[in-house]
């Protein structure tokens, strides 16, 4: 080196600094490819369908909430690798979901999955059309397992006010298996945290359709970035089966099939029950930050929903979720005889507004969506108000039939720690609409891969299901085209708050339906 | 009318409690501490953690909070407004916000990114009613401690020694240390007592909200911006005088808001449009900023590349962000989203790296173009053309932003901009003439050429950062520039140069929001739709915080910026990444800011300087034992 020349020693350098750069542009490159998929998903290991068969499970780790790493099992001869009976741990609001192990489901025939389910509670207008023919027979043989992904913002605000989506769709997936699985397919799920972020929840359905290869998205929360979620569903072509349900996307996308009663029909149905107990005066208070605050007060206010109830909206006040105190807005409420206060905002912000007018001597009704039911139950305020609450799916409160009966006791079972309430009936149906498309298929669906075509394809022949009364009945279009597959639902199962603090269904199973 | 009053006057205590802390430790130190509402959050998670979930009484949690908390948060304040002192304002602002962003991060990372129930500790026993308003133990004590903590202060400030010294620190320090008081033991107890301030507003407010969140009380506190403001910053009886005003005014704007329906959320945004009022109607000499002796060092022209290698570097770039789409797979959303937001940060850099002003409504001006796209597309305009509308519609905002610019500077025009963003988030965004008040706006990409897939909407987005990156070059390169650079070294200087200052502020300001106004245009149609919640003000704090430990030029902070905040993010998805990601922003601003202006070099010539010392005199000792050390002056001296 030392005989080299000055400028040949330099070009020697820019040489070694040309290849440093070029190697870190490589391994930049190959890295922006990898990703860290095992990090984010916690996947529901294969469980066993019925029958003799010899299945693989993909072979996966899943983080479980504490820390365990579970693997994936292998499933041989009607004996499960992996431990048996595995529950699911309540989520903690992080990233990780439910680890599973491979539960140990029987090797008896499978039970006839999808059928008629009760629903003799349901009102007129309502039936269950119990799809049948794809597993009314024993399994010869074992498909393919069916991959699912469930998308939601289960972490930071949105998370901590739906505890149970995130826990009850691993628990729905641990019942169908142990039941044998859906057309004799074991189902195998793939959860993701977008963190509210739109552009993470773009990735994530571009991941799982692209490289899970998913045949569906199920259960997804994603109230303040469905913008990201929608434009992804619909750029890679895959159905989105069941949600949140209070955004107005889950009736205008082609790809994505809402599942139970429509936004407007949760918001317009908190307050409707009142209207019959003389409570026709109401006083909107709505959150600037969120469409979904927005939309309520439209909802009821410019869209005419309260004046389809023949009441009026006496009061509106624009306000922060993070305003500290709702005295002023209570007292402009109260002079104007306001006997309802719909309050469009999170939890705290509920209470904060019962509290404030409490301070005035005033206890108006609160009026709700169900989805904000994860208030403080025994807050003094909201107990001395009660509250009005439309929900999207049958309430949880019930347990009457044997729909909801399955959801209670594989809750018991498989998370026995973890919250029963709205977002996780919810989660519950938009698995059981799911499974009612697979089976709508016949039974070619147990020899078929299944895939996101033949899964719209199921949807699209899905025809006043209630799933056994967990929701209104539901008729799908044909999904992928231009429209939206999923009519508006105007349709709601009220519930009340009372002063000894407990939920309740004042028409028990019957759900009401309105049209503007 | 009276009741508004009364409860104006039990909101605005809260507000007064937290202007006071806030003016004192800027009256005495010459910092104005955008991070007050952190200190808060931290003593209460503090109160918190020992009261609600270890059960200890509630009285002794309070005293372990606000005294032992606010003794230890002033004593490191003080040290850290040390460091700042003789640093320009954009320094002491970004370490301040850099405070905000480490406390919600870290506060995140130890409990959780969702809000926490907060009992009320405070008894909610009605005493009394007053005109229908019952007055409960807690709004007593709020009141009380309120009152008789102004007129303390008031009294402390006029008529003891200590109070005397602590107005003497910020006149004249050397002066004040010649009388044989320490400045640094001045500045020490009223940070102290600043910091004791800002917990108990914090244990209030959670205690009224009921719920416990590190952003929700970091940001609750910059309320409280506005009653500080009406205090001119200096003046702690005005602070909570103020403070009880806004209250007071919030209720009654707030009735009569129900007669005009058109006017509400006005009530949500009084402290703001207060603040921002007051910034440009009071008086030159009114407002005065505290410790703003040093102006602020532009960027350096000087390249640490040869011209070979930054076209090399710039080469290797345009490759890699040409094989982006190829490579990446299903992360491209991601890389999207970053693409769009390097405009946005080019907008800040031109601003803060290169004019050496300061926004804090970035986003608002990215809100102003998302929303005129959409309206624009909705009508039927061409994308491209929509895109270029949607720029030059956030120009007027810009202009409106460069009127507290031309009058103030520094520290007074980071609070306009910030107040103005909220102004914008809180009361305009919700308006039907931007995301039209329920469901947001439908947008949508070129549908030319293949543009409108993932693919090719990154290709579109990459032309346009390309061209955005040409004229914030040109800029730069320009008289414009050189101008822009005398802007921030020396406003005076270009004055006496016969340059009109002014003029160069607003081209700078309409500029700086017609590039957000782009950059939220390209937001806009990543989605296909727009809202309100796209476009949070809270982002234009971090991002400010982000850009300034990002690089050192315009053009590459702007960029790297993008890559580390939001295309990183979604690829390392681990348990608490996002938080412990935040935290790292925060404190790297806090260092960056502390070590800037040469102190890198400083520090790292004299420990180079030390170790050479070290390693030559082991060597000397080693072979000529007794030998002398020779020093290295130059290293010490770099």
């Amino acid at each position: 080196m030392s005989s080299l020349s000055r400028p040949s020693r330099h070009r020697g350098r820019a040489r070694r600094r040309s290849a440093v750069t070029l190697a870190a542009v490589v391994a930049m490159l190959a890295a922006a490819g990898c990703g860290s998929r095992e990090s984010t998903a916690s996947i529901i290991a294969t469980e066993r369908g019925g029958g003799t068969v010899v299945t693989t499970a993909p072979a996966t780790t899943a983080t479980a909430p504490g820390g365990v790493t579970t693997t994936g099992g292998t499933t041989t001869g009607g004996t499960v690798a992996g431990g048996a009976g595995g529950t699911v741990t309540s989520p903690t609001g992080g990233r990780a979901g439910n680890g599973g192990t491979v539960g140990g489901g029987s090797s008896s025939a499978p039970s006839t999955t999808g059928g008629t389910q009760g629903g003799g509670q349901t009102n007129a207008g309502g039936s269950t059309s119990g799809s049948t023919g794809a597993t009314s027979t024993p399994c010869q043989t074992q498909g393919s397992p069916i991959k699912i992904g469930e998308v939601g913002a289960f972490s930071g605000l949105v998370g901590a006010s739906i505890p149970g989506a995130h826990a009850a769709l691993p628990v729905w997936v641990r019942y169908i298996n142990s039941e044998g699985g859906i057309a004799c397919h074991p189902v195998v799920l793939y959860q993701d945290d977008d963190e509210s972020n739109p552009a993470i929840s773009s990735s994530d359905v571009h991941t799982l359709a692209q490289s899970d290869h998913v045949a569906a998205i199920v259960g997804n929360w994603v109230p303040l970035d469905v913008a990201g979620f929608r434009q992804a569903v619909e750029s890679v072509k895959i159905p989105a089966v069941g949600g949140d349900m209070v955004t107005t996307d889950w009736n205008e996308s082609p790809y994505m099939y809402g599942v139970g009663g429509a936004a407007r029909a949760q918001f317009v149905g908190s307050v409707a029950g009142l209207a019959k107990q003389g409570l026709t005066r109401i006083a909107i208070f709505y959150c600037i930050e969120s469409t979904a605050c927005t939309s309520y007060n439209a909802a009821l206010g410019a869209q005419g929903g309260a004046a389809h109830n023949g009441q009026k909206v006496v009061y509106t006040a624009a306000t922060s979720l993070t305003q500290p105190d709702f005295t002023s807005q209570c007292e402009n409420a109260k002079k104007a005889n306001a006997q309802v206060i719909v309050a469009a905002g999170d939890d705290s912000y509920v209470q904060r507004a019962a509290r404030s007018c409490a301070g005035i001597n005033y206890y108006p009704v609160m009026a709700l969506s169900a989805t904000q039911g994860d208030f403080d139950k025994s807050d003094p305020n909201m107990r001395k108000d009660g509250a009005s609450l439309g929900s999207a799916a049958v309430p949880y409160v019930l347990d009457n039939t044997p729909a909801l009966q399955a959801f209670h006791d594989a809750m018991k079972e498989y998370a026995p720690t973890a919250p029963v309430e709205n977002s996780a009936i919810v989660t519950w149906s938009d698995g059981m609409m799911f499974k009612a498309a697979i089976d709508a298929l016949g039974p070619s669906a147990r020899t078929e891969d299944i895939t996101p075509a033949l899964v719209m394809k199921g949807l699209s022949k899905i025809k006043n299901e209630t799933l056994g009364g967990l929701i209104p009945p539901t008729t799908y279009g044909a999904g992928g085209g231009s429209s939206s597959p999923s009519p508006e639902i105007l349709c709601y199962y009220p519930m009340l708050f009372g002063h000894t603090g407990e939920f309740s269904a004042p028409q028990g199973n019957k759900y009401l339906c309105f049209k503007f | 009318m009276t009741i508004y009053l009364v409860i104006g006057i039990v909101v605005g205590s809260a507000y007064g409690i937290a202007a006071m802390g806030l003016v004192l430790s800027y009256k005495t130190s010459g910092v104005f501490n955008f991070g007050h509402g952190a200190v808060a959050a931290v003593a209460t998670y503090i109160f918190y953690d020992l009261h609600q979930r270890h059960g200890m009484a509630w009285p002794l949690a309070a005293l372990i909070a606000v005294v032992g908390f606010g003794t230890v948060a002033g004593l490191i304040m003080e040290y850290l407004a040390r460091g700042l002192a003789g640093l320009p304002t954009q320094a002491r602002v970004v370490a301040t916000v850099g405070i905000i962003v480490f406390v919600v991060g870290l506060m995140q990372l130890i409990f959780g990114p969702s809000s926490l129930d907060f009992t009320s500790f405070l008894s909610q026993h009605v005493v009394f009613s007053l005109s229908g308003v019952q007055i409960t133990t807690e709004r007593i004590v709020t009141i009380a401690f309120g009152l008789v903590s102004a007129f303390i202060l008031y009294v402390f400030f006029k008529r003891t020694y200590l109070g005397t010294t602590m107005r003497a620190v910020v006149d004249d320090p050397h002066l004040l240390d010649l009388t044989g008081v320490a400045p640094a033991r001045v500045r020490r107890i009223s940070w102290v007592i600043g910091c004791m301030f800002a917990a108990v507003s914090g244990l209030l407010f959670a205690s009224s909200e009921q719920q416990l969140d590190a952003t929700l009380l970091s940001l609750l506190v910059v309320q409280a911006f506005g009653a500080a403001a009406i205090g001119a910053f200096t003046s702690l009886p005005l602070a909570y005088a103020g403070g009880l005003g806004l209250g007071v005014a919030q209720a009654v704007i707030s009735d009569v808001e129900a007669s005009h329906p058109a006017l509400t959320g006005l009530d949500q945004v009084v402290p703001f449009i207060a603040l921002f009022i007051v910034l440009i109607v009071y008086r030159r000499r009114s407002l005065v900023e505290l410790g703003a002796f040093v102006r602020t060092r532009s960027a350096s022209t000087a390249q640490l590349l040869s011209k070979r290698m930054l076209v090399s570097s710039y080469g290797v770039v345009a490759v890699v962000a040409v094989l982006i789409p190829f490579v990446v797979g299903t992360k491209l959303p991601s890389w999207n989203a970053g693409m769009a937001q390097v405009v946005l940060f080019l907008s800040l850099g031109l601003l803060v790296r290169t004019s050496g002003q300061i926004s804090l409504c970035q986003w608002g001006f990215a809100a102003i173009g998302g929303a005129t796209l959409g309206h624009l597309l909705g009508h039927g305009v061409p994308w491209l053309l929509a895109v270029l509308i949607a720029g030059l519609a956030a120009v007027p905002a810009g202009l409106l932003v460069a009127i507290p610019a031309i009058r103030r500077s520094g520290l007074y025009l980071a609070l306009a901009t910030l107040g103005f963003g909220v102004v914008l988030e809180e009361f305009v965004y919700n308006r039907g003439f931007l995301f039209g008040g329920a469901g947001g706006l439908m947008t949508g990409r070129p549908h030319v050429l293949g543009l409108d897939t993932d693919k090719g909407y990154y290709y579109a987005m990459l032309a346009i950062v390309v061209v955005c990156v040409g004229l914030v070059v040109a800029v730069e390169r320009s008289r414009l520039g050189r101008l822009l650079r005398g802007l921030a070294d020396s406003p005076v200087a270009l004055t006496t140069l016969g340059a009109n200052i002014n003029i160069t502020r607003v081209i700078i300001f309409c500029t700086s929001s017609f590039l957000a106004g782009i950059s939220g245009a390209m937001l806009a149609s990543l989605y296909g739709q727009v809202n309100q919640g796209s476009y949070n003000y809270f982002s234009s704090i971090s991002m400010l915080a982000i850009l300034f430990v990002s690089g050192r030029t315009t053009v590459s902070a702007s960029i790297v910026a993008a890559l580390v905040s939001v295309v990183l993010p979604g690829y390392i998805l681990g348990q608490n990444f996002s938080e412990a990601l935040q935290m790292s922003f925060g404190l790297a601003a806090i260092v960056f800011a502390l070590m800037s202006q040469g102190r890198f070099g400083t520090f790292f010539g004299a420990a180079a300087a030390r170790s050479v010392q070290r390693t030559e005199g082991s060597r000397l000792r080693s072979r000529e034992p007794g030998a002398a050390v020779e020093t290295h002056p130059q290293l010490v001296q770099a």
